[in-house]
């Protein structure tokens, strides 16, 4: 009994400790809010407290844009249609706010207020999902909305690296001439040129497993309230075809054939997926980073999302290439953390992506 | 008061003796809190700086971070034992470490450089240990820089040999491990420490963003065979040092060597490595080198030789653009050569101490303007004081 009631006390304890833990989604952008006051008989050298606050309330308007202007362009888009709500909702995502400067430039008759501002970028998400997809019933869960996914995990085999290719030419030229009988003289001329030329890095590709990849993106579109399905289903229900058929088309191409690409898009078609998204994420060959010491491995991302309702598949966003990295003991980890981390920025931007659609 | 009474509570037992699950509830509530607002968890010794560059930023501090004395490290147990042996300081900090479960901020002794020069001046070698290292706040969780406070650690001895590696070890050795307080580095962070007042709410943050060389000047470092590179990140050092340690204000790590300045790599001797998130600077100091110029006075016993450096100060808010201070300074020194001694001075080298001095100078201006030396030292005469006064009163409010 005392036992479980220590549990108890431990986890009360813990869960009160929470949002001291809360770190992630804390954005701090600075902002200058320049307010123009009138000058003249009733104008001081100090600003007052009004003059300080519509200064201020300047600066944060200011933060805010600066802090849009750092999201992905699918987030910056729902955001500008929504504009008139969100200004209203302003101090709802604002975590604390640190005034930096303020000073009057009398020549310019502004109040000048410099300000950091603390976003809380979870907060933003989630309003702006909400305003773009509604919630509760008037959520787009319809069955024409529909998403699925399919991305191959390439890791670099070899890497051939080519030497430049130089080309050296010489031309010389000589010309003798005759005096008027006092002797001969002679020019020699050189001319040397030439060319380099460098050739492109030759990578070949090992297709893995896309396990940590899926799950990593799996995670994320859950949690942001996407329904999906997985393309494993596809190739059950819908006769589609097996991964394993083309998993050598991306050992040397980063395209699958238009043949399979077909196969794949009709198969999910006729499960009702509507939004249809694939891609490849690529990892590098390790190397040791200068830092930490540790192995690190870069990955490359790039996807294409696609609205296969029609007959003709239209394309409706992309990602990448983008590149992301991975620190790690050893070159499995540092892979793993990579192509986790990778994953998990993939799939936020898609998820961006489907909700500047509506899509939920 | 609570937390004390609970804290001797937890420590005679009577926990168990009540057998009460609430009072651990109470006990738990409050002390995290109150962690969380005055004691700071103790890191340890650290490096700061990439791994790559230990062998040119601190070569043989790391490796006298592996020598061990019975089980433990060298470095990290003195550390450990000169804070126990101050009540008052270790009071301040939990060595018992957070377990990752609490988002504490922890303290760090992070070594950031350390140069060794040898000069001979007559018969004798001179060598100069100069040490620099940061009193470093930072958050575990969020991997970010909290506070940072440089201190900077002068050593010189004289031998009739030019030091050997083997005694260049021992004398770095004895400024990590000497009982001397003021020849120990550990007892001077310490130190540092204890006049330091860590506020918990809003911070701004200082910087020394930007340390430029004329070309004027740059000639001159070419033609002493120096590299530009490598002065500039040791001038950004003692401006960061001399601000914060006359004013006593943190001073975010300029990192000017570093690859990706807006990131600071941690690693302590345990293994453990952070990459740490430097703020933005909310205000931003630049130094610039405008020139160096010198000339020698034949008198009839002696030269009198005359090395001046110029160079500005700058203070500015970085996103409205608005200068605290933007003030061209400069120094003087006039040493002195007996014809009969025969000796010839590394111009460099003046050079180079003047810059220093004029360094040292201006942290001093920071926090109490003198008339006098704004007279002999700014470009402007006392017509820059109004600069160095706003600078001053900058420095007031960050503290």
């Amino acid at each position: 009994m005392i036992k479980l009631s220590l549990k108890c006390a431990v986890l009360l304890a813990a869960s009160l400790m929470l949002p001291q833990l809360a770190h992630a989604g804390r954005v701090e952008v600075k902002g200058i809010g320049a307010f123009q006051y009138e000058g003249g008989f009733f104008s001081s050298d100090k600003p007052t407290d009004g003059e300080k606050e519509k200064a201020g309330a300047l600066a944060k308007k200011n933060a805010w844009k600066n802090f849009v202007a750092t999201l992905n362009s699918a987030k910056q888009k729902s955001i500008a249609e929504h504009e008139a709500a969100i200004a209203d909702s302003l101090e709802k995502f604002i975590i604390d706010t640190v005034l930096i400067d303020t000073f009057k430039d009398q020549n310019a008759r502004t109040l000048n207020v410099v300000m950091r501002v603390a976003f809380n970028d979870e907060a933003v998400s989630q309003f702006v999902e909400k305003l773009t997809v509604g919630n509760g019933q008037q959520v787009g869960r319809s069955k024409d909305s529909v998403f699925s996914f399919l991305f191959m995990a390439r890791k670099a085999a070899t890497i051939t690296q080519f030497d430049a290719r130089q080309t050296k030419v010489s031309q010389s030229e000589t010309s003798i001439a005759e005096g008027d009988g006092s002797g001969v003289s002679s020019t020699a001329k050189t001319v040397t040129g030439g060319s380099t030329q460098r050739k492109a890095d030759s990578t070949t590709y090992a297709v893995t497993s896309s396990q940590d990849l899926d799950a990593a993106m799996g995670e994320v579109i859950s949690t942001s309230g996407i329904e999906y399905v997985g393309y494993d289903d596809i190739v059950e229900s819908c006769d589609g075809v097996p991964v394993k058929t083309f998993r050598d088309e991306y050992v040397n191409s980063d395209e699958l054939s238009s043949k399979t690409r077909a196969a794949v898009i009709k198969a999910a078609r006729d499960c009702e997926v509507r939004y249809f998204a694939y891609g490849t994420v690529d990892s590098e060959v390790s190397m040791r980073d200068p830092a930490t010491g540790n192995q690190r491995v870069f990955v490359s991302v790039r996807s294409q999302l696609w609205d296969i309702s029609a007959r003709l598949p239209r394309k409706i966003g992309s990602v990448g290439p983008k590149q992301y990295s991975g620190l790690g003991p050893n070159e499995s980890v540092a892979g793993r953390n990579a192509l986790s981390s990778a994953a998990r920025e993939l799939a936020r931007t898609l998820v961006d992506q489907l909700n500047a659609k509506g899509i939920r | 008061m609570l937390r004390t009474t609970i804290d001797s509570l937890l420590g005679a037992g009577l926990l168990r003796l009540i057998g009460t699950p609430i009072l651990l509830i109470s006990a738990l509530l409050t002390l995290s809190p109150a962690l969380a607002d005055d004691r700071l968890v103790y890191a340890g010794f650290a490096f700061a700086g990439e791994s790559d560059d230990r062998q040119h930023l601190y070569p043989i501090s790391a490796e006298l971070a592996e020598e061990t004395v019975g089980t433990d490290l060298l470095l990290d147990m003195t550390l450990r034992q000169k804070l126990l042996a101050r009540a008052q300081l270790a009071s301040r900090v939990t060595l018992e470490g957070s377990d990752g479960k609490l988002d504490l901020s922890s303290l760090a002794f992070s070594l950031v450089q350390e140069r060794v020069e040898t000069q001979k001046i007559g018969n004798d070698y001179w060598v100069i240990v100069s040490l620099q290292a940061n009193v470093l706040v930072f958050n575990k969780t969020s991997s970010s820089l909290l506070a940072s406070y440089p201190l900077r650690m002068q050593v010189t001895s004289t031998q009739s040999m030019p030091p050997s590696r083997q005694q260049l070890k021992t004398l770095i050795r004895d400024i990590y491990t000497t009982s001397d307080p003021a020849r120990n580095i550990f007892d001077q962070w310490l130190n540092r420490f204890a006049k330091i007042t860590l506020r918990s709410g809003a911070r701004k943050y200082l910087r020394v963003t930007d340390i430029a060389v004329s070309p004027e000047a740059q000639r001159v470092m070419f033609g002493a065979g120096k590299d530009v590179r490598a002065i500039r990140n040791q001038l950004a050092i003692l401006m960061e040092s001399a601000i914060s340690e006359k004013a006593g204000v943190s001073v975010v790590p300029s990192m000017l060597g570093e690859a990706i300045g807006a990131k600071m790599a941690l690693s302590f001797t345990d293994g453990s490595f952070y990459s740490l998130t430097l703020p933005e600077a909310d205000f931003a100091v630049s130094f610039t080198v405008r020139d160096f110029v010198s000339k020698t006075l034949d008198k009839p016993s002696h030269f009198e030789d005359i090395y001046r450096v110029k160079a500005s100060i700058a203070i500015k808010e970085p996103l409205s653009g608005r200068a605290f201070i933007d003030e061209g300074v400069y120094h003087t020194v006039f040493p002195i050569r007996p014809k009969s001694a025969n000796v010839e001075f590394d111009a460099w080298e003046q050079y180079f101490k003047t810059t220093q001095s004029l360094i040292a100078m201006l942290g001093e201006q920071m926090i109490n303007v003198n008339d006098e030396w704004l007279a002999s030292n700014a470009s402007r005469a006392l017509d820059a004081k109004p600069g160095f006064v706003r600078a001053q009163q900058l420095l007031q409010e960050l503290k």
